[in-house]
Order: C-alpha cells, then structure tokens, then sequence
C-alpha cells in the first residue's frame, strides 16, 4: 500500500521533474557521492532515490527515509542512497540506524573518505567522541585536504577539553580554507575560553572582514571585549549586532550588561 | 635486576598508600530501613497542571532539639480541597539510624499544596520554628518547644498567597530579628490553567513562558512574632521573575548578606543588601543574569560558596536540560562574575541533564566542597518527544578536584538510581561526622521512591570539624555569621544560612573538611552583629558549639 503511495508521488514528481520544476535537485542529488556498483543501478531504484532527495529537501524527512530505504530494496549496493538515509538519520536524531547506514556506505565504498567524516559526526553526535575522532582521522588518510575532518576533530577535543589538539586540527583547517567561518568561530570560542582574548579579537574579527553581515561573529567580538572589560568597544560591537539582527535577544541581554558596566566604572 | 625489582616494589607500596589514602566516595540509600515510607502526591489527574510537576522540597532539622537531625518533608495534595488528605511528613530521628513519623503528634498533619519550606527560630526562643511555601496561602509554623507546632501564619502577616517556591530566613538589617525572603514563580492558578503541547495532539506541561510571572516577598520581623511586608520599600518587588531557589552570600565583601535568585526562563537576580533595608539588583552588572552567550536560562535551584577556598565567590545554578549547570565565579577582590561553567568541566556532564536542587557540600571532608545536585525532566512522556532524553534522570555528584575542575563521580558513589529529582539538602543525620543527604523526588513511581535518606558510607575520609552557632546579639540561630577556618595550609569560609537548593534546607551547623589534618590552627567567628570571636588549636573530629561573645579571652 505505501509502495503505491509512493509510486503515484513519484510518477507526479517525475511529471514536475520533467518540466523544469525540481530538476535541479534531482541531477545533484544522483550525482552526490560516487556509487560503487552504477552498473546495476536500476532506474527506478535511482528514481527513488531522487524522490528521497526531493522530500529531504522539503523537510519531509519520514517520506525521505522511506524512498531511499525503497530505493536500497532495488538495489542494496547504492552507495548514495544508503549515505543519504544516514544522513536523514542523523537529522532525525536517530543515531544509531545513522552509524549503521554510514557504516554500509563505508562497507561498499571503502575509499569515499566523506563517509567517514559522516560517521564520525553521527559517532559525536551520540556522545562517542574518541569513536568520532577516530573516523575523522581515518578520512584523513584518504584526503588530507578534507577541512570538515579536521573541524569535526577540534570539535570532539574541545568537547574532550583537549584545547591544545583542538586548536592545532583548527588552524590546519583555517589553513586549507580561510574563510572557514565555523572553524574561526570555534577558534575564536577556544582562544577565549582559554584566555586569549587579543585572538580570539583576531579569529572574530575574520570573519567580520570575510563576512561583513555576519552577526554572529560582532556579537561574539563583543563578548571578548566585556570579558576585557573593554566596554565601549563591546557596545560597539553588539550595536552592530543588532543592526544586522535586531531581534536577537541575547545579544540585548549582553548589550545591557556592558552598558551597565561602562555606567559603573564611571 | 634485583635493584629493579627493589624499585618497583616500593612504586607499589607508595601507590597502594595514595590509592588507600584518597577517599572512596559511597553513599547508600538507607531510606526503607530507616523507616521513611513518604510519598510524594502532587494531586496529577491528567489535567497536565504545571504545579504537579514542580514539587516538592525537603529538610534536615533538629525540631526537638535532641542533637539528632529529623527529616521534613514536603508534600502537595490533590487539587480538590475537600478530598485533600495529604500532608507534610516529619520523621523524627531516634538515634538509632532509625526515624519514626511524628507529623500528627507535631501537628503538621495539615492539607496544603506545598512546594518548598524554610527552617529557623525565627522568634529566637530557642527551637526552629517552620515555613512552608505553597501553591497558595504560605504557612508559618511556630515550634511550640513540646515537640509540637501552631499556625501562626494569620497572626505573623507571612500568609502570601502566590505559588511561593524557595525561601530563606535571614537578618537583612542586622536587627536582631530574622526576616524571610519569599521567592514566588507565576500567576496561575486552575482557573488560569493553560493548554500547552508539543505536537497539537498531546498536552504537556506547560513552560513558564507562557505565564506572567509573580513577585517574591519580603517580610521583616517586628521582632513581636509578626512580620511587614516591604517588599516594595526594600526595593524588592519585580514581577518579572519567576523565581524557583534563593542562596545568601555576601558577594561584595560587605558583611550584609546579598541574594541571588535563580529565574526561570528570566534573567537571574542578584540583590546586593545596601544596608539601610533596601536592595539593588546587580545581576546584570555582575554577570549573573544571563549565560555567557546573553541566553536566560531555565534556572531551578541554587547555591554558592567559596568552592576553591580562595576567598572568591561561585553560584551553581541548576538549569533546564540542553542549557548545563551555570558555574558563575568571581576571584576574591573582583565582584564581577564569570560564567565558568565549561571551564571547571560540570558543562559536557550537566548538558543534558535538567537540574533542580544543587548543593556545595564536602563529601569526603577533604576541605575542597563538592556539588550534589538531583535532576529529572518536568514531563513524563518526554521520551516520545525527544530523543536521547528522559524524564527520570540519575543524581549527579560533581567531585573537586583540587584543581579548579569537577568531575562527576555520582555512579562510582553509587548514586546509580533515577529519580524525578527536586530538592535535596545535606545533614549528618547519624553524627558521625560526615554528610549525608536527603532527596525529595516528584509524584509516586513504582521505579523509584518519592524520598531517599542517602547515608555516606565513604571510606578513607578527612578529618573534620562541626561548628554549631547561638547568637546572643545577632539572631539566637547565627544565620548570617562568617566563619574561618584554618588547618594546614587551607582557610575555608562559610557561613551559617539558610535557602539554596531547590525549595529545600539543608543543616544549619557547618562541617569543615580537614584531610589529613588532624587539629585546626584557628578559627574566627564573625557575628552578625559585628561581634568576633576566636578559637585557636581545636583538635580535629568534634562538633563545637560557639556562643557569640563568649570565645576565650
């Protein structure tokens, strides 16, 4: 019965496909990862997999998963299908069925180093962060360029509170890619935390340059200068915050306490 | 070969000495044995009332005065009034690690929907008499020193008729006189009853935010057994709080106590006591009201201590889940707060937890204070709606490292059960020196109690150091004296309070963790009053009792 349902979903998306009107989403979508096995790729088991992709999109995950899991019925060897159902997965909060299509997808594809990268975000996700840096590392070896492996590395040490390992797989990432905003947020938040305020001034204030409308990094800059107790600058700061994002209450919040605080020391 | 094996054999013999030597922490849950057969009733009919999820608290106190700690405690009761037979319950210590229930001979058999209580002599006669908040009329219970109580609410103008949450007695004016800070939530009431859920089809518990929130209270004591409202005089009044728990401290180093007030999704307060019976909200000022990122949090149940015995101040603050426990510190000498919750690594173990009541307490009397703190989700279905988190939740007992970290040890200590956890507080109920614990858990459960009576069965702790306090100047209690401590190379600084945690008390004599040090060099006592008193080579293991003015000369 739910095949059907689908069927008929999929021949109205393929009619829409056809016209022009989600067409680009399937095309990138069935290129998205390499298959191991393309030369037994059905075309329906592809289709379905276009259609997971098109609900995906649509934030219909529950449709989604249940066209990639038709699709791997067809063909169970379609790399792309079982590391979008990961992904799915993982939006779901469902992370064990996560790791174990991940883990498929690395069982047919061996080499395809984003999948491990992939694992490694499910495996800190549930709370594993040694299992994550793990496969973080073993994307490594595959592509040494790959930044997200290095962030998902600083990520999992800032949480292990491993700041120096931290810091070192961020920087190798700002390296490779420097207009890496969350890699410079994270750099920024370490610095910080760990008391170096005039870099963690500097990481923020990159992405300022790189991006000048991005509120975060002003309202973050703020926070160093009230940690500084450098008050006026961080008024200036959140003020234009809030220019870009008026309605960002935490940033009023902080705005006030440096207020406050420049008030008092007068 | 055999100056290696000589070698390794005295590695061993120094390691096994550290191992032995360093603390073992245990705690049993004795409250089956001890007689404690409470059950909480929060009067839950499916209506998804908010207050049914948030009670209730607990105490330890001496109502009798035997020297042995009775347990209080509090209870709702079903909404309907009139079929309301549920009460508080008081367990009477009987010195033998066993408790008999005496709430009818003590008279608190009495019906209310009862969220918190605070414990003190109010009157200074000499027993502790005893408040109770409620969803509703508050009540004032005076110990009639025969092992009984009288209500004596209408009389002592203390009858606030909020949804009252944690209370503290404390002298704001150094009078003499115990006054009472009230903290209150928000408007509701059956009437006011809103329908909240998560997915159109379920009610849930409501949050706050979808109420107006109420006041807390300040009544000063007359010192003629009644109380004023001054609330408004004091500078006290701001209904945006939703306030759950109140600590004391004195964050400026003043001498007059402060509070800090922990809100729920509102920013915190923190009220710096001027002196002259007004107050002046500094939480923004000072760092507390938000998180480090400007966020207010959910915030339940508080406390604050000097946790480094550095001279500086720390705020725990018990937040809702997804939001970590809020470890607010400020080095002695700079009255700013920082939010270190990361840093002294209680935020990765408390992220997913929601905490309400949380303690400092020395759990293996090693002078370095630990926090306990009992947590649970306020919605029992929560598991349908969100993954990887659950209503009945494990204790969480975050051990000092000695280092300025903490690391959470509760299953080691065998805190390996769940519970619905809402107030909590520390007392040496079997005077043996070290702290035990109480728990009080929301509604009746077949997988856990609704109380437990945690015995620290800790093997290899310190020595330590019990100080008890009666005023003659300052309040007969000695809530509000400074006391220090000094053993070997550590001062540690507490003072005699009441408040923190969550709608509960804990004891009100102090215990003073000494490790290996088996006398105390010196000790000063800093009374309300402005009276010092000083104790020089105190051997180590017994509980003392000063009277202020009466140190040796």
């Amino acid at each position: 019965m739910r095949r059907q349902r689908h069927q008929l979903l999929l021949a109205i998306l393929l009619a829409f496909t056809t016209a022009g009107c989600d067409k680009q989403t399937a095309e990138r979508s069935m290129s998205a990862s390499p298959t191991s096995d393309n030369a037994h790729v059905s075309p329906s088991a592809q289709d379905y997999n276009n259609l997971g992709v098109t609900y995906q999109q649509a934030g219909k995950l529950g449709e989604a998963a249940d066209a990639y899991r038709q699709a791997i019925e067809l063909v169970p060897t379609l790399v792309e299908a079982h590391h979008n159902l990961g992904t799915v997965y993982l939006i779901q909060g469902k992370l064990a069925e996560a790791i174990a299509a991940y883990k498929r997808v690395i069982q047919l594809s061996p080499d395809m180093a984003e999948a491990y990268v992939d694992l490694g975000r499910a495996y800190g996700f549930a709370g594993d962060l040694d299992g994550a840096i793990a496969e973080f590392e073993k994307a490594l070896t595959r592509d040494t360029t790959l930044v997200h492996a290095y962030y998902g590395i600083a990520v999992a040490y800032r949480h292990k509170r491993v700041l120096s390992k931290a810091m070192t797989a961020l920087e190798r990432a700002i390296t490779l890619k420097p207009d890496f905003t969350e890699a410079l947020l994270e750099l920024g938040y370490i610095y910080r935390e760990t008391g170096r305020f005039a870099e963690a001034v500097q990481a923020f204030s990159t992405i300022h340059r790189l991006h000048p409308q991005n509120a975060k990094a002003h309202h973050e800059l703020g926070i160093c200068y009230t940690q500084q107790g450098a008050y006026r600058e961080a008024i200036a700061a959140f003020e234009r915050a809030l220019q870009l994002s008026p309605a960002a209450i935490e940033t009023q919040n902080l705005l006030r306490v440096a207020r406050a605080r420049l008030e008092r020391e007068k | 070969m055999h100056a290696c094996l000589k070698k390794s054999i005295f590695v061993c013999i120094i390691l096994c000495i550290c191992i032995q030597a360093r603390a073992s922490v245990k705690f049993v849950d004795v409250t089956e044995a001890a007689g404690i057969h409470f059950k909480h009733t929060p009067g839950a009919s499916g209506k998804r009332y908010m207050p049914e999820t948030m009670g209730s608290g607990c105490a330890f106190l001496d109502y009798d005065s035997d020297g042995n700690l009775d347990i209080l405690f509090v209870n709702a009761r079903s909404w309907d009034a009139l079929d309301a037979t549920e009460t508080p319950h008081l367990y009477r210590n009987l010195g033998n690690g066993q408790f008999a229930d005496v709430t009818k001979a003590a008279k608190l058999n009495v019906p209310m929907y009862g969220m918190g209580v605070a414990i003190a002599d109010y009157d200074n006669d000499g027993d502790v008499d005893i408040y109770f908040t409620n969803v509703g009329e508050n009540r004032l219970f005076r110990n009639n020193g025969d092992c009984s109580f009288s209500d004596v609410t209408e009389f002592a103008n203390v009858g606030d008729n909020g949804w009252g949450t944690s209370a503290a007695f404390f002298d704001a004016d150094r009078d003499g006189w115990l006054d009472v800070f009230v903290c209150n939530y928000v408007e509701w009431s059956p009437e006011k009853d809103l329908s909240c859920t998560v997915d159109q089809k379920h009610s849930v518990y409501c949050t706050p935010t979808v109420y107006t929130g109420q006041s807390c209270r300040f009544y000063h004591n007359q010192g003629d057994g009644t109380f004023e409202d001054t609330t408004f005089q004091s500078g006290l009044y701001n209904p945006k709080g939703k306030s759950l728990g109140v600590t004391l401290l004195d964050y400026n180093d003043d001498g007059w106590f402060d509070l800090a007030v922990a809100n729920d999704t509102e920013p915190n307060f923190l009220y710096r006591n001027n002196g002259d019976g007004t107050f002046t909200d500094e939480a923004i000022v000072m760092g507390i009201a938000f998180s480090e990122a400007g966020k207010a949090r959910g915030s339940m149940g508080i406390d604050s201590a000097d946790a480094f015995n550095t001279g500086g101040n720390a705020i725990a603050i018990g937040n809702f889940s997804n939001e970590k426990t809020a470890f607010f510190y400020s080095d002695a000498g700079t009255h700013y707060f920082s939010d270190r919750t990361d840093a002294v690594k209680i935020g990765k173990a408390s992220h997913r937890t929601l905490t309400f009541g949380l303690l400092f307490f020395d759990c293996e009397l090693d002078g370095s204070l630990d926090i306990f703190a009992v947590n649970g989700h306020i919605e029992p279905e929560v598991e349908q709606y969100q993954q990887h988190m659950s209503y009945a939740q494990l204790p969480s007992l975050f051990q000092n490292r000695g280092d300025n970290t903490f690391r959470d040890i509760g299953a080691d200590a065998g805190l390996r059960a769940v519970s619905v956890g809402r107030g909590c507080a520390y007392g040496d109920y079997d005077n043996d020196g070290d702290l035990d614990l109480i728990v009080s858990n929301n509604g009746v459960n077949p997988n856990y109690r609704s109380a437990w009576l945690l015995r620290n069965d800790s093997d290899n702790v310190g020595n330590y150091l019990r100080i008890s306090t009666v005023g003659t100047q300052s309040n007969r209690d000695g809530i509000g004296t400074k006391v220090l401590v000094t053993s070997g190379n550590t001062v540690q600084q507490r003072w005699v309070r009441t408040g923190s945690s969550y709608c509960s008390q804990s004891e009100m004599p102090l215990t003073f963790g000494l490790g290996h040090n088996g006398t105390v060099a010196f000790v000063k006592v800093i009374w309300p009053s402005g009276q010092i008193d000083t104790y020089e080579t105190l051997r180590a293991n017994q509980h003392i009792t000063v009277i202020e003015g009466e140190s040796p000369k």
